[in-house]
């Protein structure tokens, strides 16, 4: 070849490589704003990292409330309109309306929107996700996709869900501890930059963004789940049984002041809160304000005794009827016609002229006084939002008529939490403590309490700030020893005793106001009941309210048996040891055999009468909570040596007890809590030393 | 003289290498945390899922349901209880 076309060639490869190498570096060292931003895009990658809702636990770790990834499923319509082909259009809209079960013009709408972005549905389910996946229906580029949410679930349903409310489809709080703690649940979401290589793989120059990242953190309650299931479904079963139309239960550590079961009737499933009626989201134990009634009435004699008055202090109870101004004030019972009460027995009859007299006694500002330290009027300050304060006009006090009414629980209103409070301080020894629902935010990541209870790093723990004396030990102890007599024999509050534990408590029958008449009305009541247990050293606060029952109108038949049996399976669940010798006769009455009934509770009678009825003596006098056992009598026929009982259905042990007395039968207990059944049945002539089977029930 | 400009010469290239090759780990590097991130993203997830599952399968309602049905157990009577002391 031609040296001189070598040469040519040579300078020309020459030319050429230097115009690519200079044009690469014009392209890489030279400034481009064009070419960086097409950069970006094509590497550039920014994410937001979406915090997990913090996790909500009951007071032994157990979730109660959990947040999970989901997918939701959006559309871009005018990326749609132009990418994807009309027929394509047809077959994703047909398949949606068959797995998401949306109508088809509502889908047709949303595809067809002027938006640029759209939701088809949110938080899909699981089925819904793996299904659109499968029919590729997410497979057009930018126009179709799913994007990560969180959604909230509540694994035990409806279990306290008003003290847990609820969050929206977005995950914001909106009711109870989850609206209340919203900015500790929720953490602090973060912008993440990073690049992307040719296969899309991401790379991140530094952790500048995840350093603004935080997890919501998460909540310990003071809830107990297992004593909140009893204590909703005691509830429940009580609105079945007396037709109740809604309900309240509370139940408290004395020592803390930390509510253990917090439960309303109606309830819903936060899980679908949108369909739940406001009726059924309403917290009522701390929104509804009523006239407590007679469960108000330890405080009153608390007060005489502070200014002096003794346990012993004899009070005349104008046999049923005491006129005040123009007012005559009555016992609950028609038929009740005290004369010479003391003060126990004031609460132990619950009588209501007697606590008039007292309040009447004490005067306007030793009444204000006590309202004022029991905090009526004032919220407790419970961590939970929307908390009533109940209401008491204090110049209302210098009318007598209005100050006698206080004094058995009318004219001024109280929230259930209110009134627990208020026997919390009488179980406290006078001293009143603030309730409580949170015990602790989570500093640690959730998911070691899942792996371990004992781990807990507590983040946050909260002290009872607000705690005060109302009482002296003293006048504490003096009420509990009266309110025990209530829940004993001829007390009103019989019901809520318990075979194991010794229980103080009051009943509470309160009327309420009519709305046409604006009157009280006669046949709508508010039954409550308020007590503690083991009354001496009290481990267990609780407080049953019931609004209006229609099977049975009075708390000694309502609100007391369901206090009984919730208050048992707290004390169970806290494994509090039984403390009373009534364990005794009801070990004996376990036991399928007489034997050991027998030579308990009627040896003595044996001993002098061993094969002779005797006619049961009547009581002095016919209190109300068992009323239904001391009028109910057995026929003797002392010259045949037999017995005719009378149909004791619905009695308690101790009741049925009290009316068989000492003849001697042979007695087989089976079960507890009401008689269901009897064997012999009812009105049948039984021998001397007849067998008789008693089974008792809740029912 | 010669020695010298090779030893430079060495010295660059074996810089130049250095230099690849700590970007080619921390690309690799970043390769891997990424899609460990991804893993434990995911098992995160299945954790949430499973403990959700589990607190269902715990709730009390469900419990006293199986404890009834199944086993034919029932509340405690009076005296049945019998708490032990610890020593």
């Amino acid at each position: 070849m031609n040296p001189k076309r070598i040469k040519a060639l040579q300078l020309a490869f020459i030319v050429f490589a230097s115009l690519i190498v200079g044009r690469a570096i014009q392209l890489q060292v030279g400034a481009d704003s064009r070419l960086e931003r097409l950069a970006k895009r094509q590497f550039g990658s920014k994410i937001t990292a979406l915090p997990r809702r913090g996790l909500i636990f009951d007071r032994n770790g157990e979730g109660l409330a959990i947040s999970l990834k989901v997918r939701s499923l959006f559309f871009r319509p005018e990326i749609l309109k132009k990418e994807v082909s009309a027929s394509e259009r047809t077959r994703i809209l047909f398949n949606l309306n068959r797995i998401l079960k949306m109508p088809l013009n509502e889908l047709r709408s949303k595809m067809n929107s002027e938006r640029g972005f759209v939701w088809v549905k949110r938080q899909l389910t699981e089925n819904e996700e793996q299904s659109i996946r499968r029919l590729g229906l997410i497979e057009y580029g930018d126009s179709i996709g799913l994007a990560e949410e969180t959604k909230r679930f509540y694994p035990n349903k409806d279990l306290a869900a008003h003290v847990l409310g609820t969050v929206n489809v977005d995950g914001n709080g909106l009711e109870g501890l989850e609206f209340l703690y919203e900015g500790i649940l929720n953490g602090d979401e973060a912008r993440i930059t990073s690049n992307k290589d040719a296969m899309g793989r991401r790379i991140f120059k530094d952790d500048r963004g995840l350093l603004a990242f935080r997890d919501g953190q998460s909540l310990v309650l003071t809830l107990d789940k297992a004593l909140q299931y009893e204590a909703e479904k005691g509830l429940k079963q009580a609105i079945d049984d007396y037709q109740a139309k809604s309900g309240s239960v509370i139940v408290a550590e004395v020592e803390t002041g930390e509510i253990l079961a917090l439960a309303n009737t109606p309830t819903y499933n936060p899980n679908n809160a949108k369909s739940a009626s406001l009726e059924s989201r309403r917290n009522r134990a701390i929104t509804d304000a009523y006239e407590p009634g007679s469960t108000f009435k330890p405080f009153m004699v608390a007060m005489a005794l502070e200014k002096g008055r003794t346990p012993k202090t004899q009070i005349y109870c104008e046999r049923g009827s005491f006129k005040v101004g123009d007012r005559i004030i009555s016992e609950a019972e028609a038929h009740e016609k005290f004369e010479w009460l003391s003060l126990g027995q004031i609460l132990k009859f619950s009588s209501n002229i007697g606590a008039a007299k007292i309040a009447l006694d004490l005067g306007p500002a030793p009444v204000t006084q006590l309202m004022d330290r029991l905090g009526v009027g004032k919220k407790t300050e419970i961590d939970l939002p929307g908390e009533a304060s109940g209401f008491i006009d204090h110049k209302e006090l210098r009318s007598p008529v209005r100050l006698a009414n206080v004094g058995f629980g009318h004219g001024f209103t109280v929230t259930p939490l209110q009134m627990l409070t208020y026997y919390l301080a009488l179980a406290n020894g006078g001293h009143w403590i603030q309730p409580k629902l949170v015990k602790a935010i989570l500093s640690e990541d959730p998911d070691s309490l899942e792996r371990g209870a004992i781990r807990w790093k507590l983040g946050h723990r909260f002290d009872n700030p607000k705690n005060k004396k109302i009482f002296s030990p003293k006048i504490a102890s003096q009420i509990t020893t009266m309110l025990e007599t209530v829940v004993e024999e001829e007390g009103t509050g019989i019901k809520a005793q318990l075979a194991e534990w010794p229980v103080a408590g009051k009943t509470g029958t309160a009327q309420k106001i009519d709305q046409q008449t604006f009157r009280y009305s006669k046949s709508k009541y508010i039954v409550s009941f308020a007590g503690f247990a083991p009354a001496k050293n009290p481990k267990l606060v609780a407080l049953v309210v019931l609004d209006e029952p229609q099977k049975k109108l009075y708390a000694s038949d309502t609100a007391a048996p369901t206090f009984r049996e919730i208050m048992r399976a707290g004390l169970l669940r806290e494994r509090v040891p039984p403390t009373d010798s009534k364990v005794r006769l009801l070990q004996l009455a376990n036991k399928t055999s007489i034997d050991g009934l027998k030579a308990s509770a009627f040896s003595a009678t044996q001993k002098t009468k061993p094969a002779d009825f005797r006619s049961l003596e009547k009581p002095s006098k016919t209190p109300k909570g068992i009323e239904q056992a001391t009028s109910l009598e057995l026929e003797v026929d002392e010259k045949q040596s037999r017995v005719r009982l009378p149909d004791l259905t619905g009695l308690t042990l101790r009741e049925s007890l009290k009316v068989i007395g000492s003849q001697p039968l042979e007695i087989e207990v089976v079960g507890s809590g009401f008689l269901r059944e009897q064997n012999p049945a009812a009105n049948q002539w039984l021998k001397a030393g007849s067998k008789i089977k008693l089974v008792f029930g809740n029912k | 003289m010669r020695g010298k400009h090779f030893a430079i010469i060495a010295l660059v290239t074996a810089m130049t290498f250095a230099f690849v090759w700590v970007r080619l780990r921390i690309v690799s590097t970043s390769y891997d945390i990424n899609t460990l991130s991804k893993q434990e993203r995911s098992l995160r997830e299945e954790c949430n899922t499973l403990s959700l599952k589990i607190n269902e399968a715990k709730s009390p309602r469900r419990l006293e349901q199986l404890a009834a049905t199944k086993f034919k157990m029932g509340p405690p009577r009076p005296g049945q209880v019998v708490l032990l002391e610890e020593k």
